[in-house]
Protein backbone atom coordinates (compact mmCIF):
# COMPACT_ATOMS: atom_id res chain seq x y z
CA UNK A 1 0.00 0.00 0.00
CA UNK A 2 1.49 3.33 -1.02
CA UNK A 3 1.73 6.04 1.60
CA UNK A 4 -0.28 8.46 -0.53
CA UNK A 5 -3.17 5.98 -0.50
CA UNK A 6 -3.34 5.75 3.28
CA UNK A 7 -2.06 9.25 4.06
CA UNK A 8 -5.55 10.79 4.07
CA UNK A 9 -6.78 8.04 6.41
CA UNK A 10 -3.96 8.73 8.86
CA UNK A 11 -4.78 12.42 8.66
CA UNK A 12 -8.40 11.71 9.67
CA UNK A 13 -7.33 9.55 12.62
CA UNK A 14 -4.95 12.31 13.77
CA UNK A 15 -7.66 14.98 13.43
CA UNK A 16 -10.17 12.75 15.23
CA UNK A 17 -7.74 12.20 18.12
CA UNK A 18 -6.97 15.93 18.37
CA UNK A 19 -10.67 16.76 18.46
CA UNK A 20 -11.18 14.34 21.37
CA UNK A 21 -8.10 15.65 23.18
CA UNK A 22 -9.49 19.18 23.03
CA UNK A 23 -13.11 18.08 23.54
CA UNK A 24 -14.07 19.90 20.34
CA UNK A 25 -17.43 18.33 19.53
CA UNK A 26 -17.91 20.60 16.49
CA UNK A 27 -14.70 19.21 15.02
CA UNK A 28 -15.76 15.63 15.77
CA UNK A 29 -19.13 16.23 14.11
CA UNK A 30 -17.35 17.78 11.11
CA UNK A 31 -15.37 14.55 10.74
CA UNK A 32 -18.52 12.41 11.00
CA UNK A 33 -20.72 11.53 8.03
CA UNK A 34 -23.89 13.13 9.40
CA UNK A 35 -25.76 12.36 6.16
CA UNK A 36 -25.46 8.62 6.75
CA UNK A 37 -28.59 7.57 8.65
CA UNK A 38 -27.03 4.17 9.36
CA UNK A 39 -23.72 5.45 10.70
CA UNK A 40 -22.63 3.56 13.82
CA UNK A 41 -20.80 4.58 16.99
CA UNK A 42 -20.18 2.04 19.75
CA UNK A 43 -18.06 2.99 22.74
CA UNK A 44 -16.56 0.38 25.04
CA UNK A 45 -18.73 1.33 28.01
CA UNK A 46 -22.08 1.54 26.20
CA UNK A 47 -24.50 -1.34 25.99
CA UNK A 48 -26.18 0.07 22.89
CA UNK A 49 -24.61 1.69 19.81
CA UNK A 50 -25.56 5.18 18.68
CA UNK A 51 -26.92 5.08 15.13
CA UNK A 52 -27.42 7.83 12.56
CA UNK A 53 -28.35 11.23 13.95
CA UNK A 54 -28.01 9.97 17.54
CA UNK A 55 -24.23 9.95 17.06
CA UNK A 56 -24.03 13.75 16.85
CA UNK A 57 -25.84 14.22 20.16
CA UNK A 58 -23.65 11.60 21.79
CA UNK A 59 -20.43 13.26 20.62
CA UNK A 60 -21.64 16.60 21.94
CA UNK A 61 -22.68 15.17 25.31
CA UNK A 62 -19.39 13.31 25.72
CA UNK A 63 -17.38 16.50 25.20
CA UNK A 64 -19.61 18.57 27.46
CA UNK A 65 -19.67 15.90 30.16
CA UNK A 66 -15.90 15.67 30.59
CA UNK A 67 -13.35 17.94 32.22
CA UNK A 68 -10.47 16.24 30.47
CA UNK A 69 -10.07 13.59 27.80
CA UNK A 70 -6.92 11.80 26.70
CA UNK A 71 -7.04 10.03 23.33
CA UNK A 72 -3.84 8.48 21.97
CA UNK A 73 -4.06 6.09 18.98
CA UNK A 74 -1.15 3.74 18.36
CA UNK A 75 -0.11 0.89 16.07
CA UNK A 76 -2.23 2.14 13.20
CA UNK A 77 -3.27 -0.41 10.61
CA UNK A 78 -4.59 1.50 7.60
CA UNK A 79 -6.11 0.12 4.41
CA UNK A 80 -7.68 1.73 1.40
CA UNK A 81 -10.35 -0.86 0.63
CA UNK A 82 -11.76 1.00 -2.37
CA UNK A 83 -11.01 4.39 -3.93
CA UNK A 84 -13.61 5.93 -1.63
CA UNK A 85 -13.55 3.56 1.39
CA UNK A 86 -10.88 3.49 4.09
CA UNK A 87 -10.28 1.32 7.14
CA UNK A 88 -8.31 2.29 10.23
CA UNK A 89 -7.66 -0.16 13.04
CA UNK A 90 -5.68 1.00 16.07
CA UNK A 91 -4.98 0.56 19.75
CA UNK A 92 -6.37 3.46 21.73
CA UNK A 93 -5.03 4.56 25.11
CA UNK A 94 -7.73 6.75 26.63
CA UNK A 95 -8.36 8.67 29.82
CA UNK A 96 -11.27 10.75 31.01
CA UNK A 97 -12.25 12.87 33.98
CA UNK A 98 -15.99 13.42 34.14
CA UNK A 99 -17.37 16.90 34.78
CA UNK A 100 -20.19 15.77 37.06
CA UNK A 101 -19.38 15.11 40.70
CA UNK A 102 -19.41 11.45 41.59
CA UNK A 103 -18.57 9.27 44.57
CA UNK A 104 -14.94 8.66 43.70
CA UNK A 105 -14.03 12.33 43.73
CA UNK A 106 -13.79 12.64 39.97
CA UNK A 107 -10.56 10.76 39.60
CA UNK A 108 -9.28 10.27 36.09
CA UNK A 109 -10.15 6.87 34.63
CA UNK A 110 -8.40 5.26 31.69
CA UNK A 111 -7.71 2.16 29.71
CA UNK A 112 -6.88 0.65 26.34
CA UNK A 113 -9.35 -0.38 23.66
CA UNK A 114 -9.02 -1.52 20.07
CA UNK A 115 -10.82 0.56 17.45
CA UNK A 116 -12.24 -0.22 14.02
CA UNK A 117 -12.98 3.02 12.15
CA UNK A 118 -14.44 3.18 8.66
CA UNK A 119 -14.27 6.26 6.47
CA UNK A 120 -15.70 7.23 3.09
CA UNK A 121 -14.63 9.87 0.59
CA UNK A 122 -17.41 12.12 -0.64
CA UNK A 123 -16.88 15.34 -2.61
CA UNK A 124 -13.15 15.21 -1.84
CA UNK A 125 -13.74 14.99 1.92
CA UNK A 126 -13.11 11.92 4.08
CA UNK A 127 -15.62 11.33 6.85
CA UNK A 128 -16.10 8.61 9.45
CA UNK A 129 -19.27 6.50 9.23
CA UNK A 130 -18.50 3.54 11.52
CA UNK A 131 -16.63 3.60 14.82
CA UNK A 132 -16.46 0.69 17.27
CA UNK A 133 -14.32 0.24 20.39
CA UNK A 134 -13.40 -3.20 21.72
CA UNK A 135 -11.79 -3.56 25.14
CA UNK A 136 -9.93 -6.62 26.32
CA UNK A 137 -12.27 -9.21 27.88
CA UNK A 138 -13.22 -7.85 31.35
CA UNK A 139 -12.24 -11.16 32.98
CA UNK A 140 -8.68 -10.68 31.72
CA UNK A 141 -8.60 -6.99 32.63
CA UNK A 142 -9.55 -7.92 36.18
CA UNK A 143 -6.94 -10.69 36.27
CA UNK A 144 -4.30 -8.24 35.03
CA UNK A 145 -5.25 -5.85 37.84
CA UNK A 146 -4.89 -8.62 40.43
CA UNK A 147 -1.51 -9.50 38.91
CA UNK A 148 -0.43 -5.85 39.10
CA UNK A 149 -1.27 -5.78 42.82
CA UNK A 150 0.70 -9.00 43.31
CA UNK A 151 3.65 -7.48 41.47
CA UNK A 152 3.41 -4.45 43.73
CA UNK A 153 4.26 -6.68 46.71
CA UNK A 154 2.91 -7.47 50.15
CA UNK A 155 4.29 -4.34 51.77
CA UNK A 156 2.60 -1.78 49.58
CA UNK A 157 -0.87 -1.52 51.08
CA UNK A 158 -2.05 2.02 50.19
CA UNK A 159 -1.81 4.30 53.23
CA UNK A 160 -4.91 6.24 54.24
CA UNK A 161 -5.40 9.34 56.33
CA UNK A 162 -8.49 9.02 58.44
CA UNK A 163 -9.57 12.60 59.05
CA UNK A 164 -12.84 13.00 60.98
CA UNK A 165 -15.20 15.54 59.51
CA UNK A 166 -15.55 18.68 61.62
CA UNK A 167 -18.90 19.64 60.09
CA UNK A 168 -21.96 17.41 59.58
CA UNK B 1 -27.06 -1.21 -3.62
CA UNK B 2 -28.92 -4.45 -3.05
CA UNK B 3 -30.10 -5.66 0.35
CA UNK B 4 -27.29 -7.92 1.54
CA UNK B 5 -28.82 -8.53 4.96
CA UNK B 6 -30.37 -11.98 4.39
CA UNK B 7 -27.27 -13.42 2.73
CA UNK B 8 -24.82 -12.00 5.27
CA UNK B 9 -26.99 -12.84 8.30
CA UNK B 10 -27.09 -16.44 7.07
CA UNK B 11 -23.32 -16.41 6.57
CA UNK B 12 -22.75 -15.04 10.09
CA UNK B 13 -25.01 -17.71 11.59
CA UNK B 14 -23.07 -20.37 9.70
CA UNK B 15 -19.74 -18.88 10.81
CA UNK B 16 -20.73 -18.59 14.45
CA UNK B 17 -22.18 -22.11 14.34
CA UNK B 18 -18.75 -23.45 13.43
CA UNK B 19 -17.65 -22.63 17.00
CA UNK B 20 -19.38 -25.81 18.10
CA UNK B 21 -16.78 -28.53 17.88
CA UNK B 22 -14.23 -25.77 17.28
CA UNK B 23 -14.48 -26.24 13.54
CA UNK B 24 -11.87 -23.67 12.60
CA UNK B 25 -11.50 -25.17 9.12
CA UNK B 26 -15.12 -24.25 8.57
CA UNK B 27 -14.50 -20.75 9.88
CA UNK B 28 -11.46 -20.32 7.64
CA UNK B 29 -13.51 -21.33 4.60
CA UNK B 30 -15.72 -18.26 5.15
CA UNK B 31 -12.78 -15.85 5.10
CA UNK B 32 -11.36 -14.26 1.96
CA UNK B 33 -8.37 -16.52 1.33
CA UNK B 34 -6.95 -14.03 -1.18
CA UNK B 35 -6.74 -11.16 1.30
CA UNK B 36 -3.07 -10.61 2.18
CA UNK B 37 -3.82 -8.85 5.50
CA UNK B 38 -6.88 -10.40 7.17
CA UNK B 39 -7.37 -9.08 10.70
CA UNK B 40 -9.00 -10.93 13.60
CA UNK B 41 -9.41 -9.19 16.96
CA UNK B 42 -10.72 -11.70 19.53
CA UNK B 43 -11.75 -10.22 22.87
CA UNK B 44 -9.18 -12.23 24.81
CA UNK B 45 -6.21 -11.33 22.60
CA UNK B 46 -3.94 -8.51 23.69
CA UNK B 47 -2.97 -7.58 20.14
CA UNK B 48 -4.73 -7.89 16.79
CA UNK B 49 -4.05 -11.07 14.87
CA UNK B 50 -3.01 -10.07 11.37
CA UNK B 51 -2.18 -12.41 8.49
CA UNK B 52 -2.94 -16.04 7.81
CA UNK B 53 -0.01 -17.53 9.73
CA UNK B 54 -1.05 -15.69 12.89
CA UNK B 55 -4.75 -16.49 12.50
CA UNK B 56 -4.06 -20.19 11.91
CA UNK B 57 -1.80 -20.27 14.97
CA UNK B 58 -4.49 -18.60 17.07
CA UNK B 59 -7.13 -21.13 16.03
CA UNK B 60 -4.77 -24.04 16.73
CA UNK B 61 -4.08 -22.66 20.21
CA UNK B 62 -7.81 -22.27 20.90
CA UNK B 63 -8.25 -26.04 20.61
CA UNK B 64 -5.71 -26.48 23.41
CA UNK B 65 -7.12 -23.84 25.76
CA UNK B 66 -10.81 -24.77 25.54
CA UNK B 67 -12.47 -28.07 26.21
CA UNK B 68 -15.73 -26.98 24.61
CA UNK B 69 -17.11 -23.94 22.84
CA UNK B 70 -20.53 -22.94 21.52
CA UNK B 71 -21.68 -19.61 20.12
CA UNK B 72 -24.88 -18.01 18.87
CA UNK B 73 -25.45 -14.66 17.16
CA UNK B 74 -28.34 -12.20 17.17
CA UNK B 75 -29.26 -8.65 16.20
CA UNK B 76 -27.63 -8.88 12.78
CA UNK B 77 -27.24 -5.75 10.67
CA UNK B 78 -25.45 -5.63 7.33
CA UNK B 79 -25.12 -3.19 4.50
CA UNK B 80 -23.18 -2.83 1.31
CA UNK B 81 -20.70 0.05 1.38
CA UNK B 82 -19.12 -0.49 -2.07
CA UNK B 83 -19.91 -2.86 -4.95
CA UNK B 84 -17.73 -5.58 -3.41
CA UNK B 85 -17.65 -4.52 0.25
CA UNK B 86 -20.08 -4.90 3.14
CA UNK B 87 -20.06 -4.12 6.83
CA UNK B 88 -21.90 -6.26 9.36
CA UNK B 89 -22.56 -5.90 13.07
CA UNK B 90 -24.03 -8.50 15.37
CA UNK B 91 -24.08 -9.68 18.96
CA UNK B 92 -22.51 -13.00 19.81
CA UNK B 93 -22.80 -15.07 22.99
CA UNK B 94 -20.12 -17.67 23.54
CA UNK B 95 -20.21 -20.44 26.13
CA UNK B 96 -16.93 -22.19 26.87
CA UNK B 97 -15.43 -24.68 29.26
CA UNK B 98 -11.73 -24.15 29.70
CA UNK B 99 -9.37 -27.10 29.49
CA UNK B 100 -7.90 -28.38 32.75
CA UNK B 101 -7.29 -31.46 34.90
CA UNK B 102 -9.98 -34.13 34.51
CA UNK B 103 -10.55 -34.36 38.28
CA UNK B 104 -11.37 -30.65 38.64
CA UNK B 105 -15.01 -29.68 38.07
CA UNK B 106 -15.24 -26.66 35.81
CA UNK B 107 -18.41 -24.71 35.14
CA UNK B 108 -18.93 -23.19 31.70
CA UNK B 109 -18.40 -19.46 31.40
CA UNK B 110 -20.11 -17.20 28.86
CA UNK B 111 -20.22 -13.61 27.70
CA UNK B 112 -21.68 -11.44 24.99
CA UNK B 113 -19.57 -9.51 22.49
CA UNK B 114 -20.52 -6.93 19.88
CA UNK B 115 -18.93 -7.78 16.55
CA UNK B 116 -17.93 -5.49 13.69
CA UNK B 117 -17.08 -7.47 10.57
CA UNK B 118 -16.02 -6.43 7.08
CA UNK B 119 -16.74 -8.69 4.14
CA UNK B 120 -15.74 -8.82 0.49
CA UNK B 121 -17.88 -10.22 -2.31
CA UNK B 122 -16.15 -13.16 -3.96
CA UNK B 123 -17.37 -15.51 -6.71
CA UNK B 124 -18.30 -18.02 -3.98
CA UNK B 125 -20.18 -15.39 -1.92
CA UNK B 126 -19.43 -12.89 0.83
CA UNK B 127 -16.24 -13.61 2.77
CA UNK B 128 -14.78 -12.06 5.95
CA UNK B 129 -11.49 -10.16 5.95
CA UNK B 130 -11.79 -8.14 9.20
CA UNK B 131 -13.54 -9.20 12.39
CA UNK B 132 -13.42 -7.49 15.79
CA UNK B 133 -15.11 -8.75 18.96
CA UNK B 134 -15.96 -6.02 21.48
CA UNK B 135 -17.21 -6.91 24.95
CA UNK B 136 -18.59 -4.19 27.14
CA UNK B 137 -15.76 -2.82 29.28
CA UNK B 138 -14.99 -3.76 32.88
CA UNK B 139 -16.92 -0.83 34.36
CA UNK B 140 -19.91 -1.56 32.15
CA UNK B 141 -19.84 -5.24 33.04
CA UNK B 142 -19.67 -4.43 36.76
CA UNK B 143 -22.77 -2.27 36.29
CA UNK B 144 -24.57 -5.09 34.44
CA UNK B 145 -23.63 -7.52 37.23
CA UNK B 146 -25.00 -5.15 39.88
CA UNK B 147 -28.19 -4.64 37.88
CA UNK B 148 -28.65 -8.40 37.66
CA UNK B 149 -28.10 -8.79 41.41
CA UNK B 150 -30.67 -6.08 42.09
CA UNK B 151 -33.21 -7.78 39.83
CA UNK B 152 -32.64 -11.14 41.47
CA UNK B 153 -32.82 -9.81 45.03
CA UNK B 154 -35.87 -7.66 44.19
CA UNK B 155 -35.36 -5.41 47.22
Amino acid sequence: MKADETGPLEHIVTAWAAAWQHRMSAQLVALWDTADVKSWFLSAGSVEPYIGHAVVGHLQRRCLGSNAIGYRPGQLHLRRLAPDIGLAFFNLDWSERLAAQNLDGNKTLGGRVRVTMMMRLQASVWRVFHYAEAPLAPLLELQAFYEAIAADGLENIPSRTFVPATQP
Amino acid sequence: MTDVMPEIAALVAQYVGYSEGMNFEGKRSLWDQDDPQPLLMPEEAHEPIIGWAAINAYWSKSRVIMESLKSRSANHLARQIAPDLAIATYDMRWVATLAGPANVVRKPIAADVRVTALLRRKPEGWRFFHLMEGPIDLLGMARLAAEQTARESAL
